[in-house]
């Protein structure tokens, strides 16, 4: 117990083939930190936890585990040294129980025989669970826990192994709002106890609040590694970019279009799963933010005015006619970008060019047949104006990075050149770089004069890019924003909360 | 983006970009030929009249797995093709003895083909039953329909014309079977790789909720598949008809099995999104290959079985793509 590092990398070079991704890295871990890793993609983050996990074995570079040299070969090696790793993609089996998912492959036996002690296992998950403060009944089945809870069985999980370093990669990316709270409760838990941990994650906000110190990666090496107080976030953007290159997440007034005729009205549109009754109007080329918690009805409302679900009353007019249903919508000039671009946006085994096509294999059909070398100027078209990194339309949609991937949902329908865009968590797991690029594509179009209809739980992110900011809030528009009126993230974040902004209201620490 | 200069994770091979996988088929196709070309070459295997009888017994195969390429592109599977192709097979027949025209027949066998073409469409995209399930019943329903109509008694059919155009007749000294396999591959290669429906069905299989965020109809999609199925296995229950001159209650047995094979092993994915037909009959004529070359060589039923059922899996093993 000389030094406070349980945990020291240094020196650590990978090659892929002929191309150095990590170009020796040092990266320390205390004991009880909270040691945030950021960076773009392909900045080196995950290639490096995958060696910290043994899931990869580094070319060079050394591993103390308190002080002593540790060989991480494979992932059984590095389960023994007390690393564990949080998917980000659950690796738990949801027909079985919680129980039964932490011990899976380590059940514990009726002494002497093969058979599996259901009662230990029960009572040990029991104590378990209790320790991390959560009430958890062992024996009901994954699949019935919400995503929250999912994530506390993993973290279980890993306890149950010893673990003492914690590797959590973008563990809020799917959580709600409470959710998230209880996650960081649970963080602060574990530090108490002394568990370190490595916490990848895109949001800033989170980070600088939740982390005592922050490394940030770029292209292979490690460019900052500084204690979280004090830091901005403009700083850690800049570290990551480079400076100057964080210029289009600051937001611009571009100068408010509200007088104009609208080209979205939605009058009263209430929903049948939901207790919703909302109103609002979006003009042309205006980028109104849609706020609210997850799960206020955001989505449900997005998909309405898409044509995908049926309203139980109201009316969605677009450009002064009701919208009918899908076909109607995108054949008028409506666009949606939905929230899961793997899961529904890209067929991800299709090319870049089959993936743009799909909603456009109207305009180059003749006499039956898609003209595919008509469609291939206006395809590079739109991966040269959207700058997506691929070496020829004929990539595979799966073998690019999350960013470059959303580019491609984009501009399925930025070749349309449609008149309303929604966008639903346009920039979720997409590193900073892309996420400014989305984002000045984005006003491009808008000055164009094509309306956008943003949502997103990432309120850095609606204050980068909005115009003007409706707050969805137990089912109505609570509030309407002039995005030049908002001075902080804190008042939207109050605003969605329910609380009414007053001049007086207060800021949280 | 400096950021971004590592853009593929996974780095391209020095060697070029051919990925034999997708060729198994032909491959294996080539080394089929050779092998019995040296082997069984001077027993006949290579006179026109066995080349010729190697397509006209793959014809039904063909067209019916030019069919099943569209449904399991699409996602879904249809296993009711064999006792369709012996319910149109009878219905056409029957509609003959009654003494009505030959067209009229067709129309009729192919109408019944898309009835249960319907039904499968309607029980898998209307009530949202999966459609291995749906034809797996409707396999055996209709085969017990086929045997309830003729109380399991053959149809001949007497109507020459018919008997030429669909089985047993030449033209030009090629049999019109063959002509029929080629056409039908031709029309389905061109509909799924250039038009309009053929990338709706990769989209649909590929990723069935993209496609229809991107406006595409999925269920319309696949219900036109299963009307495909429908009346591909129609057609090849006609000729099979015409090619015996006689309709079977048994017609089409295993017939599900073979073009499902011949399609997996043309480098159909099994799971939707990748689809091509001329990889389907290729494996349709791999498969007729194998079985004919056996007979030849003189093996018993029982091995024939057994070496065909050994090569279909090797053959899909070594397609299969690393990782």
């Amino acid at each position: 117990m000389t030094t406070p590092e349980l945990l020291k990398m240094s020196e650590i070079r990978k090659s892929f083939g002929n191309i150095p991704v990590l170009k020796g890295v040092a990266f320390t871990l205390r004991r009880g930190e909270v040691h945030a890793l950021m960076g773009g993609n392909g900045a080196g983050k995950s290639t490096l936890m995958k060696i910290l996990t043994g899931v990869y074995s580094k070319d060079a570079g050394t591993i103390l585990i308190d002080d002593q040299p540790v060989d991480l070969h494979d992932t059984r090696a590095a389960e023994r040294a007390g690393i564990a790793m949080i998917f980000q993609e659950f690796s738990l089996v949801p027909t079985l129980t919680v129980a039964q998912n932490i011990w899976l492959k380590r059940e514990p036996r009726l002494q002497g025989t093969p058979f599996i002690n259901n009662a230990e296992m029960v009572r040990r998950s029991h104590v378990l669970l209790r320790e991390l403060g959560v009430d958890i009944d062992p024996e009901t089945p994954v699949s019935s826990l919400s995503v929250g809870l999912m994530q506390i069985v993993e973290i279980a999980k890993a306890l149950s192994k010893k673990a003492r370093i914690l590797v959590m990669d973008e563990p809020t990316s799917s959580l709600s709002e409470s959710e998230t709270d209880a996650l960081f409760e649970l963080i602060r838990k574990l530090k108490a106890s002394g568990i370190s941990i490595v916490y990848i994650s895109h949001r800033m906000s989170e980070i600088l609040t939740n982390c005592d110190r922050v490394t940030v990666m770029r292209d292979g090496e490690m460019v900052m590694t500084e204690a979280c107080a004090g830091l901005t976030v403009v700083r850690i953007v800049e570290a990551m970019l480079g400076a100057g290159n964080a210029a289009s997440f600051d937001w611009h007034d571009r100068g408010t279009r509200a007088t104009s005729t609208p080209i979205l009205q939605v009058r009263n549109l209430k929903l049948p799963s939901r207790i919703i009754d909302v109103s609002f109007n979006v003009h042309p080329g205006e980028i109104v933010g849609l706020a609210g918690l997850m799960g206020s009805g955001r989505t449900e409302i997005a998909e309405t005015i898409f044509g995908r679900r049926t309203a139980s009353s109201g009316e969605v007019i677009f450009d002064g006619q009701p919208v009918t249903g899908q076909a109607d919508a995108i054949h008028r000039g409506i666009a949606m970008v939905p929230e899961d671009r793997r899961k529904m946006g890209l067929v991800l085994d299709h090319s870049i060019r089959d993936n743009i096509l799909l909603p456009n294999l109207d305009r180059f059909i003749r006499h039956f047949l898609v003209r595919d070398a008509d469609a291939l100027l206006p395809v590079n078209r739109t991966i040269r104006d959207l700058s997506i990194k691929t070496d020829g339309p004929d990539k595979l949609a799966r073998l690019l990075s999350g960013g470059n991937q959303q580019k491609i949902v984009l501009g399925k329908w930025l070749s349309r050149t449609p008149r309303l865009l929604i966008l639903d968590e346009p920039t979720i797991g997409v590193d900073i770089g892309a996420k400014s690029e989305i984002v000045e594509i984005v006003r491009t179009m808008a000055d164009a004069g094509m309306a956008v209809l943003v949502i997103s739980s990432e309120l850095e992110e609606l204050m980068a890019i909005s115009d003007r900011i409706l707050v969805l809030h137990a089912g109505k528009i609570a509030q309407e924003m002039n995005r030049r009126d908002v001075t902080s993230e804190e008042e939207l974040h109050h605003a969605i909360q329910g609380h009414h902004i007053g001049a007086d209201s207060p800021v949280p620490a | 983006m400096q950021s971004k200069a590592i853009t593929s994770e996974r780095t391209a091979p020095f060697l070029p970009d051919f990925q034999w996988q997708n060729y198994v088929v032909y491959i294996f196709f080539a080394v089929v030929l050779v092998f019995f070309a040296f082997t069984i070459g001077d027993k006949g295997f290579l006179t026109v009249t066995n080349l010729f009888n190697i397509a006209r017994t793959t014809a039904m195969i063909t067209v019916i797995g030019v069919a099943m390429t569209f449904v399991i592109s699409a996602g879904e599977l249809d296993l009711s093709v064999g006792s369709t192709a012996a319910l149109a097979a009878l219905t056409c027949a029957l509609v003959m003895q009654a003494g009505y025209a030959w067209p009229l027949a067709m129309v009729a066998a192919i109408v019944s083909g898309l009835a249960v073409g319907a039904l499968n469409g309607f029980f898998v995209t209307g009530i949202g039953i999966p459609s291995f399930l749906v034809t797996l019943g409707m396999m055996q329903f209709i085969r017990g329909l086929d045997m309830r109509i003729t109380y399991t008694n053959p149809v001949a059919i007497s109507n020459q014309t018919f008997n030429g155009l669909f089985g047993s007749g030449y033209v030009f000294g090629v049999p019109s079977l063959l002509i029929w396999s080629v056409v039908i591959a031709l029309i389905g290669h061109v509909v799924l790789k250039y038009t309009g429906f053929g990338r709706e069905i990769l989209a649909t299989g590929g990723n069935r909720l993209a496609a229809e965020y991107s406006g595409v109809k999925t269920r319309r999609i696949k219900f036109a598949a299963f009307l495909l199925t429908g009346a591909a296995a129609a057609l090849a229950g006609m000729l099979y008809s015409g090619m015996m001159q006689t309709a079977r209650f048994n017609f089409g047995e295993r017939a599900e099995l073979m073009s499902i094979a011949a399609v997996i092993l043309g480098g159909t994915s099994l799971f939707g999104g990748k689809g091509t037909i001329l990889g389907t009959f290729a494996g349709s004529l791999l498969i007729g290959t194998i079985n004919n070359g056996l007979i030849i060589m003189g093996l018993d039923v029982s091995e024939q079985l057994m070496i065909a059922g050994g090569i279909i899996i090797l053959a899909v093993a070594f397609g299969k793509k690393p990782g």
